[in-house]
């Protein structure tokens, strides 16, 4: 615990002032911690590997959102894991309520292939498909074929700070798409 | 998705985030709720019309100082419960003693006073105003912190709702001190702090749907 608090720290503090290296580093090492975390806790409830997956995804998108709530004065861990129970538990009271939505999510829980390879359920494409054409385009571009936001800007000729806007707004609204319905 | 899909997605173009924001969101908030308080208790129902003698300006005082210890310490727990990882649950006393203070002194103004003057002492002239004065006023501050709260990662909804509550019936009692010329302390425990603690339970209530993240 306290090596992981060692090297996790520094990471979380360069991620803050914007150091991309860091954060990835930062978020697979916490990927790892978190899967570890929910898969101890799911198997309680006979919970399937890729539902463990969302919840790791999950969470790494609300540390993301909330990464400035962290304060370098604090341990990161416990903010790590209050963030991890915070949405172990919502993932619990929703797949409760979902439970007795409807039968035929029974059926595609016995159709699932579980021999592939684990994935979540989250469809880039499919998610992309849920905002407004445009803006979905900008968002593919700078987050997925990896476009810096200037080269963006020129290939959609707007304004490199309109297209930060447009794809924080936009990841930000994805990110409340999933927390609403990944669990389905 | 794959788990290192969604860590590329994220890091790639990472602004940089200032952990002060939180903080600052809710001192913004705090400050403005001062003037919201005092402008609504004045603009909605005026300041008090009695004389100005020693008597009442001391308990206009003593309003202020206990709605605002009362609203600072309930604040002071806000901004912990605001980030994930802060402590456990606090102790309800920590947050909840200056409403024991006050009721303790009304109890022991009504061991000091006759019996048949208690009724007047306890249910003034304006109870039922000071009853619904104090939450509608709480409403407005209620909202602003709410806002704050959004840059804001709570963990503990209820909780957080609770003391959001508190602090805003803390500004409302602020903004109808300045109105009240019922001077009774027992009053003030009574009334006052059913008021506010209304608007904690009320905060409590609607957290988890409002704070929700």
């Amino acid at each position: 615990m306290a090596a992981r608090e060692e090297t996790l720290k520094p990471l979380m503090i360069a991620s803050q002032a914007g150091d991309e290296a860091a954060y990835r580093a930062l978020l697979l090492a916490l990927a790892a911690h978190l899967r570890a975390y929910y898969k101890r806790r799911l198997k309680l409830f006979g919970k399937r590997d890729a539902e463990v997956e969302d919840l790791v995804q999950t969470t790494l998108m609300a540390i993301h959102m909330k990464r400035n709530t962290y304060s370098p004065t604090e341990l990161l861990t416990p903010w790590v894991y209050a963030i991890a129970h915070y949405k172990l538990i919502d993932h619990l009271r929703q797949t409760r309520a979902t439970l007795s939505d409807s039968i035929d999510d029974v059926d595609e829980l016995v159709a699932r292939d579980d021999a592939l390879e684990v994935e979540s359920n989250l469809d880039v494409a499919k998610l992309l498909a849920q905002l407004p054409t445009r803006t979905g385009r900008v968002v593919q571009s700078v987050k997925i074929e990896g476009l810096s936001t200037r080269e963006a800007a020129l290939k959609f000729g707007m304004k490199e700070s309109a297209v930060k806007v447009l794809v924080h707004r936009a990841l930000r609204r994805l990110s409340n798409i999933v927390l609403k319905d990944n669990l389905r | 998705m794959k788990t290192s899909e969604l860590v590329d997605v994220l890091a790639c173009d990472l602004d940089r985030v200032d952990h002060r924001a939180v903080d600052r969101a809710l001192i913004i908030a705090i400050f403005t709720n001062v003037v919201v308080a005092s402008v609504s208790g004045l603009l909605f129902l005026g300041a008090r019309q009695d004389a100005v003698d020693r008597d009442s300006i001391i308990f206009l005082c003593g309003k202020i100082v206990f709605a605002s210890i009362l609203t600072a310490v309930a604040a002071f727990y806000l901004f912990r419960y605001a980030r994930p990882g802060r402590l456990g649950k606090v102790p309800a006393i920590k947050i909840a003693w200056p409403l024991l203070v006050i009721v303790g002194l009304a109890v022991a103004t009504l061991a000091m006073t006759p019996s048949p003057l208690w009724h007047r002492e306890i249910l003034g002239d304006h109870w039922l105003e000071c009853l619904i004065a104090i939450p509608a006023f709480a409403i407005v501050p209620f909202a602003i912190i709410n806002l704050a709260l959004k840059k804001a990662a709570p963990t503990d909804l209820n909780g957080t709702g609770a003391l959001a509550g508190l602090v805003a019936g803390g500004f409302g009692a602020i903004g109808y001190s300045l109105h009240c010329v019922d001077d009774t302390v027992p009053f003030i425990a009574l009334w006052y702090g059913l008021a506010i603690v209304a608007c904690g339970l009320g905060g409590a209530a609607l957290g988890p749907r409002l704070l929700r993240w």
